[in-house]
């Protein structure tokens, strides 16, 4: 024993030995490293401050962390609200929502809504210099037909081009949602696009990509040949940083406007200010409408589909007016949002009727016992024929908004004798597991197709639509009439009456495949000369909701 | 020497030390129990620093710390017992059989004991846990089936040591049967061994318990575990709320501690001779 307790005492000095070496070096390492940084910010400040009236014409951004379909709309590029930095589309939205022209000088359609024409602007051109032309509009729109799979255009018939640069595309029965795809289908070069898109795109938005480090940045610049106002800033670098990475650029004063959660709203930041921008970007939870063992399938995968607690349709309503969802935007988000009782809240196509007096726990409590279920073993959890009103609920563990909300969602619903247990997941788990169990949804758009998708029956396994397997036939009808309608007003009346008919409807009164609570705002903390300019309501997606006006930012010295 | 031995002496006061770390042990696990589950609901005090009604302050969701950190521990102390108890049986009858049954047996034990230590710790324990489908139950199991190697080694050496002792030697010459040689004879032998082991593996076990939690394992994040607690907190420490990780941690640290503490005293309780080291 004892002589290995000698050799012990060493050992131990040693180890506190090294322990010591090593904190001085951490120690040196950090005051060498400090000055570098200290002269990369001094080099950048003389420039500021010897001439003050300078243009600031670049910036850092940290708004969130997307890497969804990039740059090619055949993967993506344009569902999330994306292409209005890289990419110019037929038409656009204005900060009132109205449809302008961007590529086409206007666009009329006929009687029957059956035929779209187009005349196109003559001086728009692509940021390698080469004209964009009639063709490449044919070519990008049957491009994205013949695909199928990010863009439905199954309804359109052909796509033709007219004497004066003009594209007439005809259609097999009219489509009310067809005028916000043409907003969002970003126009590529019909002789430049193949496979390897990605990595080389080339559209003809106010920024050309120079560099896209996947998953860490973009580096954008400006297109020499932009047809519109010449923006402001002529080079973007987007740092693709989780939240509180980029709030932490933002204390370092290494960014000049970054995405905060609510959770972070309250930091203050030197220089930076808060901007908060009200949103259609709505959040619910997604509650399997049928009973557990069937089978389905999402993206493309065979997954199980149902849940015997959920499908209950007492349980779905009691959920939606039980829960209180002005404490939940205070609890959850720091009262940084809205309630919101459809997916639509406010947009011309929302039933009103929809709203109900929430936070009603006598009024849920009541719909459940109406419903079968009662606490008959006095454990404070209802249930109905021996099965427990519980239930799994998935959410995905990286958005901390979406975290919160469940848990304060569960926490609430304990009192109306519901359990819901969390589970923190990958997006891939939850589209394989998700339409077994609840899970914390989202969406909202500035149109209403988004309705059709997450309410038709005709959508059922297919991509991610429809997780509920909701079926009404009542609400087919009406959405497909919306679709179908030839105007705007007559598809708004369809949109309402799926919603909520008196009788039925999707909505929450009705058969609430999904419960929805809040919509959230969109936060950024932003350099106090930034300024944004006037910004629509945010859709879904506040990575990429910002940029709509990006032409009208400026930097106010 | 005398003197000293007649009033207050070492070991008192190492039976002393032991009894506080383990009152200090058992108050947290009665706290866990006591504490009400209502503290645990969100709330809109949100974000308060430590104070008289909130000792360890309100997170950003408005849930008490100081609940949630003691019924994390109650978590970690009982994943703990009951990952030590299956770890000490394990290491037991591995230990016991490598020793009685002979060399093949003593071989195949032996190359499973080298398999299991060869292996990176957290990551079998992870790839345990994936597969056993995470959850309580994964972590429980992942835990069990990794810390049991030492203790068996441990458990072999001394049986083998046993084993050939003079009384044992007698007693089977005198017909009595293995498995009577093993519970009379060996195992009260090799107790000290076992509770020492079993008591130092607790810590260890807590540790892990914490590393799997803060790595997720389908634990809900309504679990209070201490693990989650502090996986949390560090998306919230960018924002200046030092209070979410500090005392949780230092709570983790005090419990480890004492456990490692009560081992040690006990060990040195059972073996007077090594207490002159």
């Amino acid at each position: 024993m004892l002589p290995k307790e000698r050799g012990f005492i060493p050992k131990r000095a040693l180890s506190y030995f090294i322990l010591a070496l090593s904190a001085v070096m951490l120690l040196a390492g950090c005051t060498s490293s400090s000055p570098t940084k200290e002269s990369a910010s001094s080099s950048q400040s003389p420039s500021d401050s010897q001439s003050p009236n300078a243009v600031k014409d670049e910036l850092i951004l940290a708004v969130g962390k997307t890497d969804v379909g990039m740059f090619d709309p055949k993967k993506g590029w344009g569902t999330h609200a994306q292409i209005r930095l890289t990419h110019s589309s037929l038409l656009t939205i204005d900060s009132e929502l109205n449809f302008i022209g961007d590529l086409a000088k206007s666009y009329t359609v006929s009687d029957d809504a059956l035929t779209w024409t187009f005349p196109l602007r003559d001086d728009v051109k692509f940021s390698n210099g080469e004209q964009v032309t009639a063709e490449d509009v044919k070519f990008t729109y049957e491009m994205l037909k013949e695909d199928g799979i990010k863009f439905d255009l199954s309804f359109v018939e052909s796509i033709g081009i007219a004497e004066g640069n003009t594209i007439v595309i005809t259609l097999h029965e009219p489509r009310s949602t067809f005028v916000s795809q043409l907003t969002e289908i970003g126009i590529v070069p019909k002789a430049h696009y193949d496979d390897n898109y990605s990595q080389n795109p080339i559209g003809s938005g106010p920024y050309k990509v120079v560099q896209y480090n996947d998953g860490q940045q973009i580096i954008m610049e400006y297109n020499p040949y932009w047809y519109g106002t010449a923006p402001q800033f002529k080079k973007l670098t987007l740092l693709l940083l989780a939240e509180d990475a980029a709030l932490a650029a933002a204390k370092a004063g290494q960014a000049d406007i970054v995405y905060v959660p609510p959770t972070f709203a309250e930091q203050k930041v030197e220089g930076m200010t808060l901007r908060a921008f009200e949103s259609i970007d709505s959040r619910g939870i997604m509650l399997p409408a049928v009973p557990s063992g069937a089978k389905g399938k999402t993206n493309d995968k065979d997954v199980e589909v149902g849940n015997d607690v959920t499908s209950d349709l007492a349980i779905r309503q009691a959920l939606n007016i039980g829960l209180d969802r002005q404490k939940l935007l205070d609890v959850a988000i720091g009262g940084y949002g809205q309630k919101a009782y459809c997916l639509c809240d406010n947009m011309p196509w929302f039933n009103e009727e929809t709203i109900v007096d929430d936070g009603d726990i006598e009024g849920a409590k009541k719909i459940l016992t109406d419903g079968g279920w009662s606490d008959s073993d006095q454990d404070s959890i209802v249930d109905k024929n021996g099965r427990k009103a519980e239930f799994n609920m998935f959410f995905s563990s990286s958005d901390q908004l979406r975290t919160d909300l469940s848990l304060a969602v569960a926490d609430q619903a304990s009192e109306l004798g519901i359990k819901i247990n969390l589970i923190g997941a990958t997006w891939d788990e939850i589209y394989v597991k998700g339409k077994t169990a609840a899970v914390a949804w989202g969406g909202g758009r500035h149109h209403p197709h988004q309705l059709y998708t997450m309410n038709s029956s005709k959508v059922i396994d297919t991509s991610y639509h429809n997780m509920s397997n909701y079926r009404n036939p009542k609400v087919d009808e009406y959405l497909d009439k919306a679709l179908t309608a030839t105007t705007q007003e007559e598809a708004n009346k369809y949109w309402k009456l799926a919603q909520w008919d008196g009788h039925t409807g999707f909505s929450g009164i009705g058969d609430a495949p999904i419960v929805w609570l809040v919509r959230v705002d969109h936060l950024y903390l932003a350099n106090e000369k930034l300024n944004l300019g006037k910004q629509p309501v945010h859709t879904h997606g506040h990575e990429w909701a910002l940029f709509g006006n990006i032409t009208e930012w400026t930097w106010d010295n | 020497m005398l003197s000293v031995q007649e009033g207050w002496n070492v070991r008192k006061t190492m039976l002393l030390l032991a009894a506080s770390s383990a009152a200090f042990l058992l108050l947290l696990l009665f706290l866990g129990f006591w504490l009400s589950n209502d503290n645990l609901r969100l709330s809109v005090a949100r974000n308060l620093p430590p104070s008289w009604e909130h000792p360890f302050g309100t997170d950003w969701l408005g849930r008490d710390m100081f609940t949630r950190t003691i019924k994390g521990l109650r978590l970690s102390l009982s994943v703990g017992a009951l990952a030590s108890v299956i770890s000490v049986v394990v290491a037991i009858v591995m230990g016991t059989c490598a020793a009685v049954f002979g060399k093949a047996a003593d071989a195949v034990i032996s190359w499973i004991i080298d398999l299991f230590i060869g292996m990176p710790h957290l990551v079998f324990m992870i790839l345990i846990c994936f597969i056993a489908g995470g959850g309580i139950y994964g972590i429980v199991l992942g835990i069990s089936l990794t810390h049991w190697t030492a203790l068996a080694r441990v458990v072999r050496s001394e049986v083998l040591q046993v084993k050939n002792a003079e009384y044992i030697q007698i007693s089977r010459s005198c017909g009595k049967s293995a498995w009577y040689i093993a519970r009379r004879h060996i195992w009260p032998a090799i107790f000290p061994q076992i509770l020492i082991g079993f008591l130092l593996m607790f810590p260890h076990v807590i540790l892990h318990e914490a590393a799997l939690t803060f790595l997720g394992f389908g634990l809900s994040p309504q679990t209070p575990a201490i693990g989650i607690i502090l996986s949390e907190a560090m998306s919230h420490i960018s924002t200046g709320k030092w209070w979410l990780v500090v005392f949780p941690g230092l709570l983790l640290v005090v419990v480890i501690k004492s456990f490692d503490s009560i081992g040690e005293r006990i060990r040195i309780l059972l073996e007077p001779a090594s207490s002159h080291e």
